[in-house]
């Protein structure tokens, strides 16, 4: 079994309800807010849009997008989301993109869900820890990573550079893991990589 | 009757298949109270006017219910302020006039509500303005209705709607045994009804992989589905192949516990390992209702309770 990379996460947990996919997404710190909503957003494929979000009730207003709904950093507000999203969870049913929630990793937000069951329901399974996946063995990764792909990580992720690998879903998760075994600066500049992975390939 | 039971065991599903069923000599009205509004916005006025329209559209649509009936109006001014104010003052008055009208014009003669969303309600005077006035309904209106988790595993033995009253407790399905095994290939027929077209059986290493993961959901449904629908993204994400093997299983297993872990708040491990095996009597009330209603304690069929296998609480 190999560790779960955090675009796997993210795949896995915006496809799984299709459309109607609710997910939670962990931020430890407020400035990786904005890195986490990129790394969804070049997930996405071509045509669908993200749209930032701050409450339910402009959540509900925009089916046809793709929400990432980031509450105000303010005193009671995620509970306030969480609250909201327990009791609106069955209005998301008519949604036609998911929606991802970010919450801050042991904040207040988590600590809401633990009172409502409902919604915890919903998206058990489904919510992305970037912290606990960065948590990796190096050495044990490396060993999966050639039994699984057949190459070093460092050869993959050269060919990858250079624009010799598909652009598929499994292959910018390879690049990811590949890319965590792989020191910054033994890696060739990228080429223009373009974005074509999508949530419902 | 009154249904409750933890987050994903199955209540609107039963609701709906209670619906169809009650059908044959009522007119079984569902009404999803949460896929029409926020529940947590709710008044009792609200679930009045909501299923009064739902009743109306339904009598409508399959009585031949005259479309120009006079309560019709009553039931179209709750959209504006004026005649929002209006309903307040006999929102339950036009309620019971349209449930008489309904059932004197059907051939059934009788009204049934199936209304399903409340188990959201939070505990507090709203909750109980919402259960007075679904109490006041007419007698001769049958009434099933999803009550929120405190009126379920909190329970004083008060009256939650009227003297009279059964709670139904939906439980998690057995896994072992020749039951878990019924259970098993009737969750595995459905998932192929879902995931195949057109529905056929499902190839047999994907049977043994269900069988695992059916064990680890405690026998819960939701959960059941959950760790099948991550096993299978999985598979696509990581191995771009579409069935899933026992490695896509244990990335959703470990998810799951993820989930399971982060709503155990300080103190929960060591109530939930002194609460199994008994009824849960011993537990103080807002954990005893958090613990059954996220499902992390679940009720076996002799009213002992057990952990969730995928909640990390072992010894």
């Amino acid at each position: 079994m190999t560790s779960t990379t955090l675009p796997q996460a993210l795949l896995s947990a915006l496809k799984r309800d299709g459309q109607t996919s609710v997910a939670i997404v962990l931020w430890p710190v407020v400035s990786e807010i904005d890195w986490l909503i990129s790394e969804i957003e070049f997930l996405l494929p071509t045509g669908v849009k993200a749209d930032r979000a701050s409450s339910v009730d402009q959540a509900l207003q925009r089916r046809d997008q793709l929400i990432l709904l980031v509450p105000p950093l303010a005193d009671g507000a995620e509970a306030e989301v969480v609250a909201d999203l327990e009791s609106s969870r069955d209005l998301l049913l008519d949604r036609a993109q998911p929606l991802v929630l970010f919450l801050q990793r042991g904040g207040p937000g988590m600590a809401a869900l633990r009172e409502h069951p409902s919604l915890a329901s919903w998206v058990s399974g489904s919510v992305v820890d970037p912290e606990a996946l960065a948590e990796v063995d190096v050495e044990a990764e490396r060993r999966e990573f050639e039994a699984t792909v057949g190459e070093a990580p460092e050869r993959w992720l050269a060919r990858w550079d250079a624009g010799e690998q598909d652009r598929t879903s499994v292959n910018y998760s390879r690049a990811y893991w590949a890319a965590m075994l792989v020191s910054p600066a033994s890696r060739a500049p990228r080429s223009d990589a373009e974005p074509g992975t999508t949530i419902d390939a | 009757m009154l249904v409750g039971g933890p987050a994903g065991i199955g209540k609107s599903t039963e609701c709906a298949h209670a619906a169809l069923r009650l059908q044959k000599d009522r007119i079984a009205c569902l009404v999803q109270l949460d896929r029409l509004t926020s529940i947590r916005r709710l008044t009792a006025d609200d679930v009045l006017q909501l299923i009064g329209g739902r009743l109306f559209e339904l009598a409508v649509a399959h009585l031949n219910f005259p479309a120009n009936h006079p309560l019709a109006g009553s039931l179209s001014q709750f959209t504006t302020t004026s005649g929002r104010d209006a309903w307040r003052a006999s929102s339950t008055m036009v309620a019971r006039l349209l449930i008489d009208e309904v059932a004197r014009w059907s051939f059934q003669g009788r009204v049934a509500l199936v209304i399903d969303g409340l188990e959201k309600l939070s505990d507090g005077p709203a909750a109980d303005e919402i259960f007075d006035a679904l109490g006041s309904l007419p007698l001769t209106v049958d009434l099933v209705v999803v009550v929120p988790w405190h009126a379920v595993y909190g329970r004083t033995g008060d009256v939650v709607l009227r003297p009279g009253e059964r709670l139904f407790v939906l439980r998690p399905l057995e896994t072992a045994g020749e039951a878990g095994a019924a259970a098993a290939r009737f969750l595995g027929a459905v998932l192929a009804h879902r995931v195949l077209d057109p529905p056929a059986v499902l190839p047999e290493p994907f049977q043994i992989l269900l069988g695992k993961a059916f064990k680890h959901s405690g026998g819960v449904p939701r959960t059941f589905l959950q760790l099948i629908a991550d096993a299978a993204t999985y598979a696509r994400v990581k191995r771009d192949d579409a069935w899933p093997n026992d490695d896509d299983l244990e990335d959703a297993l470990q998810e799951q516990r993820a989930s399971f872990r982060r709503l155990l708040a300080p103190g929960d491990t060591e109530a939930i390992r002194s609460a199994i095996g008994t009824d849960g009597r011993e537990l103080d009330l807002p954990r005893k209702v958090r613990l059954l209603a996220h499902g992390i304690l679940l009720e076996g069929s002799s009213e002992q309770l057990f952990a969730h296998p995928l909640a990390p609480v072992a010894a």
